[in-house]
């Protein structure tokens, strides 16, 4: 591999530029000079302030602008840093509802799959957090190779941003799908062990279910559910636990809309296709103008279903490296108009690798 | 009389794995057995340096009736053509011209069976039977009435993808794993097989099987069904990997050379030079050409180590089948799609029915409490979530 050379502008190339203004001055969490430049930068009202304690307050803001700065670069951070992360993160999260209120203007995203390369391109088209404010409807993890990086990152935006930065639980947030789908695999490799795969599915828990937002737009990752009509019955649900094998909490992160109308089979095995029908009732019930959820490969990154009433979002390009499908996001302006980004795979150099390890079944 | 005497039932084959109940039946059963056994018999046929594949000469050591099987799968491609895949704008992911070439499978899947099991009492040239299966699967052959050939017909439905999802993944490789079982037992791999004809009938058809499938796999845009993504041994499939490390055990066995270490599949060179002949480089090649955006180690990490870390052929096909068996047979989300015939019957009775979608919508159909949090729904919380 020809990783050896031009490393460093490598890794500045795919800094995203919003980012990079917040951040550049902490080359390294242990830079001197990075604190001393950030501590004649006033606290912004955007990280929690706790008024009995404002040494602590100082100290979360230093740790989460150095662990961004560590991400924004491509670096895991280390694993005591992802409890500490985990620990706030979780606070955060506790205090948000099942159907999170989200204020536009806000940029929706779907689906990423560890693709961190792209997570940086949404960044670089669709403007930095916190100049944008970001949607996310799940699935950081599984699959792509890089997803303790995406999750990391976004997990701390939403902790230094938590009203510009919005997260929702989709299906593979969850104990049982990481196991089978690559982000148990990913944490153990790189980690060398399941702590913080632990550390993270357990903050999985208090990841909301869906988000509304203006009251106009209701977000779910996968789709709607026949135990659900208005938004009240979300907002009843426990859902502190892991994903349940049926029932609303499972529908609404694992449900498809369908051309067929009616509730049908979901041929994945979980959650409920749904129709147009459907979709129409619950829009009207619930005075909603749309549906917008993430959860399907679509190939060019949005996909309109049910005449307009549900939008797809997938922001995942090329998927797997190999569906060859763009990836997009969606702008919701402050008149909720609706503009849709689309984007290629950020352009890649050569990179060093983490290693080798024999697999499992061949030890 | 039954074309297939062994078989005169005309039950419909159907589904009998629908949770974790059924799963452990199954895991415990002579049906999972049966599979391991088959793998692993035409798996060593091939490590046993009885297979020369040639490419140039496919039918070499084939039965009559696989010979016909090959031909029909030559003619399955050609189908591509005959359905091309439409405005790709309409569609969300997968090309639903697929599902007409799908339809057209389930409408000759008779005549290719009917074709292969004549063949076992004629006395057919290859190249005749060859060419009868590709007549078999241009509509040009007739079937035969005979229902009990659905009990063969369903595996080869199943094998090349899902028509409604538009995917493809290991549970429909395995499905036609199956088929060659069936095919076996009512003896189209001759009486008694022999070592040879199994290795031939293995590294043949698994090329041709491969060429369907890769080519459905690109033209209908087929979903991954169930990717691991990188964290998988591939996207779509996992046998060839385990036949392919098979045969080059044997051949390096037998001749030594460049192709003894399992890192040559770091060297496109070799990869491109040998792809034709060896099963294991056919599928790095394919790989390589797809997934050209990415680095090889971090597109296929798993095929990176292996590559890496496995002195020689014969680890890597002993890692295989273990892969094969916990990434394929134990996972429900795969073998839940299996079917069961008379000629693989399930030996268990299953738990329950597939669970029916609500005929009415919202809550009328499923109501939860409306009093909210406690007791809403079973608590399936992981017992070390705090």
């Amino acid at each position: 591999m020809n990783n050896n050379n031009n490393n460093n502008n490598n890794m500045m190339d795919i800094e995203p530029d919003g980012a990079s203004t917040s951040v550049s001055s902490a080359g390294s969490d242990e830079s001197p000079m990075a604190m001393s430049k950030a501590a004649q930068t006033k606290i912004p009202d955007t990280v929690r302030y706790d008024a009995l304690n404002p040494a602590a307050t100082e100290k979360r803001y230093y740790d989460l602008e150095a662990w961004l700065s560590k991400l924004s670069m491509g670096t895991p951070l280390a694993e005591s840093e992802v409890k500490a992360l985990c620990e706030m993160a979780r606070e955060v999260l506790l205090n948000e509802s099942n159907v999170q209120p989200v204020p536009a203007p806000v940029t929706v995203c779907g689906d990423i799959h560890g693709q961190w390369h792209d997570l940086m391109e949404i960044f670089r088209i669709g403007g930095s957090a916190p100049d944008t404010n970001y949607l996310f409807m799940g699935d950081y993890v599984d699959r792509g190779y890089y997803s303790v990086e995406t999750v990391s990152m976004v997990v701390t935006l939403k902790v230094r941003y938590p009203d510009r930065v919005f997260l929702l639980r989709g299906n593979h947030e969850s104990r049982q799908i990481t196991q089978v789908y690559g982000f148990y695999d990913e944490c153990v490799r790189k980690y060398g062990s399941a702590n913080v795969w632990k550390m993270f599915t357990d903050l999985f828990d208090y990841l909301p279910l869906t988000a509304l937002v203006e009251n106009s737009i209701f977000c779910p990752h996968g789709g709607l559910s026949p135990s659900i009509d208005t938004l009240d019955h979300v907002r009843q649900l426990d859902r502190v636990q892991e994903v349940p094998h049926e029932g609303p909490m499972c529908d609404l992160v694992w449900s498809d809309p369908d051309d067929r109308s009616g509730w049908g089979i979901n041929p994945r095995g979980a959650g409920f296709t749904f129709g147009k029908d459907i979709s129409e009732k619950f829009n009207e019930r619930n005075g909603l103008s749309l549906v917008s959820r993430a959860h399907q490969l679509v190939m060019d990154g949005y996909n309109w279903s049910h005449d307009q009433q549900v939008v797809t979002i997938f922001s995942a390009p090329n998927y797997c490296y190999r569906c060859g499908n763009q990836a997009a996001i969606m702008e919701v302006d402050e008149s909720l108009q609706r503009t849709f980004l689309q984007f290629d795979p950020a352009p890649r150099r050569g990179e060093a690798h983490s290693g080798k390890k024999m697999p499992d079944y061949f030890l | 009389m039954s074309i297939t005497p062994e078989n005169d039932d005309s039950s419909v084959p159907q589904r009998h794995i629908f949770n974790q109940v059924d799963m452990d039946a199954f895991a415990a059963s002579d049906r999972r057995k049966e599979i391991m056994n088959f793998v692993e018999t035409i798996g060593k046929s091939c490590a046993e340096g009885a297979a020369a594949y040639d490419p140039k000469n496919p039918l070499e050591g084939l039965t009559p009736s696989m010979a016909s099987l090959h031909g029909s799968l030559e003619t399955m491609i050609e189908w591509v053509d005959e359905f091309p895949p439409g405005d790709a704008r309409a569609a969300r992911f997968g090309n639903p011209a697929f599902r007409e070439w799908h339809k057209q499978l389930l409408a000759r899947s008779s005549a290719i069976i009917t074709s292969c099991l004549l063949a076992r009492g004629e006395n057919l040239s290859l190249e005749g039977a060859c060419q009868r299966g590709k007549e078999a699967a241009a509509g040009s052959f007739p079937a035969s009435e005979d229902p009990s050939i659905g009990q063969l017909s369903c595996y080869l439905h199943d094998s090349f993808g899902q028509p409604i999802r538009l995917d493809y993944g290991t549970g429909h490789e395995s499905s036609f794993l199956v088929f060659l079982l069936v095919l076996s037992k009512v003896k189209c791999f001759g009486e008694p097989p022999s070592k040879k004809s199994l290795a031939a009938i293995t590294l043949s058809i698994f090329h041709q099987y491969l060429k369907v499938t890769r080519r459905l796999q690109t033209d209908y845009r087929l979903e991954p069904a169930g990717s691991h993504g990188v964290w998988g041994l591939d996207d779509y499939h996992c046998l060839p990997f385990y036949f392919g490390a098979c045969q080059l055990h044997a051949s390096s066995q037998a001749f030594g050379g460049e192709l003894s270490s399992p890192n040559c599949i770091n060297f496109e060179q070799t990869v491109r030079d040998h792809g034709d002949v060896f099963l294991y480089l056919s599928c790095i090649r394919y790989i390589r050409e797809l997934k050209k955006a990415a680095p090889f180690f971090e597109a296929s990490p798993m095929l990176y180590d292996v590559s890496q870390t496995m002195p020689n052929w014969d680890k890597v096909s002993r890692g295989m089948i273990r892969l094969y068996q916990g990434e394929v047979l134990n996972k429900l989300q795969v073998v839940q799609h299996f079917v069961f015939s008379k000629l693989f019957p399930a030996t268990w009775k299953s738990s329950q029915v597939q669970r029916p979608a609500p005929t009415e919508t919202f809550r009328a159909a499923t109501a939860i409490p409306a009093s909210g949090a406690s007791g809403a729904m079973p608590p399936t919380r992981a017992p070390w979530a705090t």
